[in-house]
């Protein structure tokens, strides 16, 4: 009956072990909120989340045409958030403002152009005046751009 | 009376005799299919091996690098119309098929390209771009699928070698550096210049030769692999093998490309995409044949200005089926792997503040771009 005791706990501390023997992934928190310039909701607006302090992992988001974003960091899932920390925040949007030309070979014969439809100084970690601090658990984090 | 005395076996002994054969087995199925990836694995960093020692040989050779984009090989041909690009684009890869014992194909190509010569650019030449036209020639050898170009463990791959008219596929980027880049045109040839990547441009950066992989063969990587689009069902959807467009790519920082992602490994909806990578070892554009150690293994890859044609933005990620990440090639004939968890540095930072391809210092992408740049001083090991 011992030995059938002790079996049955070899086996459950296995079991139990198992689960531990995967990879290893970030702990991350979801961070949500909204891109507005002058107020109204910015779209298709690149959001930077780029560590200041000690911890937290690079992040990166797009807004959707109500401007509302979601971050993720390279390994985690998208949408999954990021780790927390303190962050500089910097966001870029451009604009096409003239398509590619092509000749008949399928060669670009002038590039694109496109133009920020933000000042640039928010593109820009040193300039950008926005920071976000991220919490374990939901982060809603609204950032109100000004065109001035 | 014998009955009485005759011992058989009971239902419950034969049950559990059943079971304990069921786990066996359900333990040895899935390591015989790991060996047989294991197996396919193997083949496929030989492969690699051989497209490094491939350089070496085209180095002795030459006394230089092949380029991606008009290698002055191919100058010789020139006539000065518009065909001519047919044979500028023509990719690193190409030009190795004579040290990969391909040289049958080779002869056959520069037999066309001197033909297009001869006759003033008379004949039409095939075109690297289509798989059904062989020009003027009863021949189109960017159509034979190569073996050594083709990556075991990828599905797609495999299945592309059954296929008629259409182009070879290949599963190894040539490395272009640690940034978004374009192989003509504009900024990217300025760019091209300062030689983020070992395959340059001909045209901008002229030869490359040993003396500018300062960093030492080891410790610059040659190749990558990258998953061939499955073109079957024309799906370039799936982000490890299809490409998306981002508009202004070469503005944005390498982390942009990431928004592409979608749930399930697809790209996010509503995003055009195109399933050009990997998919024609003849040619140098749109991820077909080139890679970019910006975003760590099995990431999205994004294209910009112009969407898949030859001189576009690209971000071509390295991507592979082993799981976990991919191998790569150093110059010097090594194959190591790399995790999707390599340190990538600062992926928020769109180098030299404007575009990538024109900042002159030491790769801000960690150890990642360092291994890629063959020049500033940082020869960082990965193990």
């Amino acid at each position: 009956m011992n030995k059938r005791f002790l079996f049955a706990v070899a086996l459950i501390a296995i079991v139990a072990v198992l689960p531990s023997c995967g990879k290893k992934t970030l702990k991350t928190s979801p961070v949500t909120g909204t891109i507005t310039l002058d107020g109204a909701p910015l779209a298709d607006a690149n959001i930077f989340f780029t560590p200041s302090g000690g911890t937290g992992d690079q992040a990166v988001g797009k807004s959707d045409a109500s401007g509302v974003y979601k971050i993720q960091t390279p390994q985690g899932a998208p949408g999954a958030g990021t780790t927390p920390g303190e962050y500089v925040v910097t966001i870029t949007c451009q604009k096409v403002v003239k398509e590619a030309e092509k000749n008949a070979e399928g060669e670009i014969v002038s590039d694109e152009v496109t133009e920020s439809a933000i000042p640039k100084k928010y593109g820009d970690p040193k300039q950008s005046g926005l920071t976000a601090s991220v919490v374990k658990g939901d982060n809603k984090i609204d950032f109100e751009l000004s065109s001035k | 009376m014998s009955n009485s005395t005759r011992r058989g076996f009971t239902l419950v002994e034969l049950l559990v005799v059943i079971a304990i054969i069921g786990i066996l087995i359900g333990l040895l199925l899935p390591a015989v299919q790991a060996a047989r990836e294991a197996a396919r694995r193997m083949q496929c960093t030989n492969n690699m091996k051989q497209l490094a020692l491939a350089v070496q040989n085209f180095e002795s050779t030459n006394k230089r690098l092949p380029n991606q984009y008009k290698d002055e090989f191919w100058t010789r041909f020139a006539v000065g119309k518009d065909h001519d690009s047919r044979l500028y684009r023509l990719s690193v890869h190409t030009l190795l098929l004579p040290y990969i014992e391909q040289e049958p194909l080779m002869n056959t190509i520069t037999s066309y390209a001197q033909e297009w010569k001869d006759s003033n650019g008379g004949v039409d030449l095939p075109s690297p771009t289509e798989g059904d036209k062989a020009g003027d020639h009863s021949d189109h050898p960017y159509t034979k699928a190569i073996d050594a170009f083709l990556c075991p463990s990828d599905g797609a791959a495999q299945q592309s070698k059954s296929m008629v008219n259409h182009l070879g596929r290949n599963n190894y980027g040539c490395n272009m550096g640690d940034a978004c880049t374009a192989n003509d045109g504009g900024d990217a040839l300025k760019g091209q210049k300062n030689r983020r990547g070992v395959f340059v441009n001909g045209d901008a950066a002229g030869r490359t030769t040993w003396a500018h992989i300062k960093d030492g063969t080891s410790n610059t990587i040659g190749f990558a692999e990258i998953n061939v689009s499955d073109v079957i069902g024309e799906n370039g959807n799936d982000y490890k093998t299809g490409v998306a467009y981002v508009s202004g790519l070469n503005k944005l920082a390498p982390a942009a490309c990431l928004n592409t992602r979608g749930s399930n490994g697809m790209f996010a909806d509503g995003l055009t995409t195109y399933y050009q990578k990997g998919r024609r070892w003849c040619i140098s554009t749109c991820c077909s044949t080139n890679f970019m150690a910006a975003l760590p293994p099995n990431s999205p890859s994004c294209s910009g200005s112009g969407g898949q044609d030859a001189g576009t933005w690209t971000l071509c990620s390295a991507s592979s089926n082993h799981g976990g990440g991919a191998n790569v090639s150093m110059l010097d004939g090594s194959v190591r792997f790399v995790s999707e968890t390599i340190d990538c540095g600062d992926i928020n930072n769109i180098m030299g503040g404007s575009q990538d391809q024109l900042y002159k210092g030491p790769s801000l992408h960690g150890v990642w771009g360092a291994m890629a740049t063959p020049k500033g001083q940082e020869t960082v090991s990965m193990n």
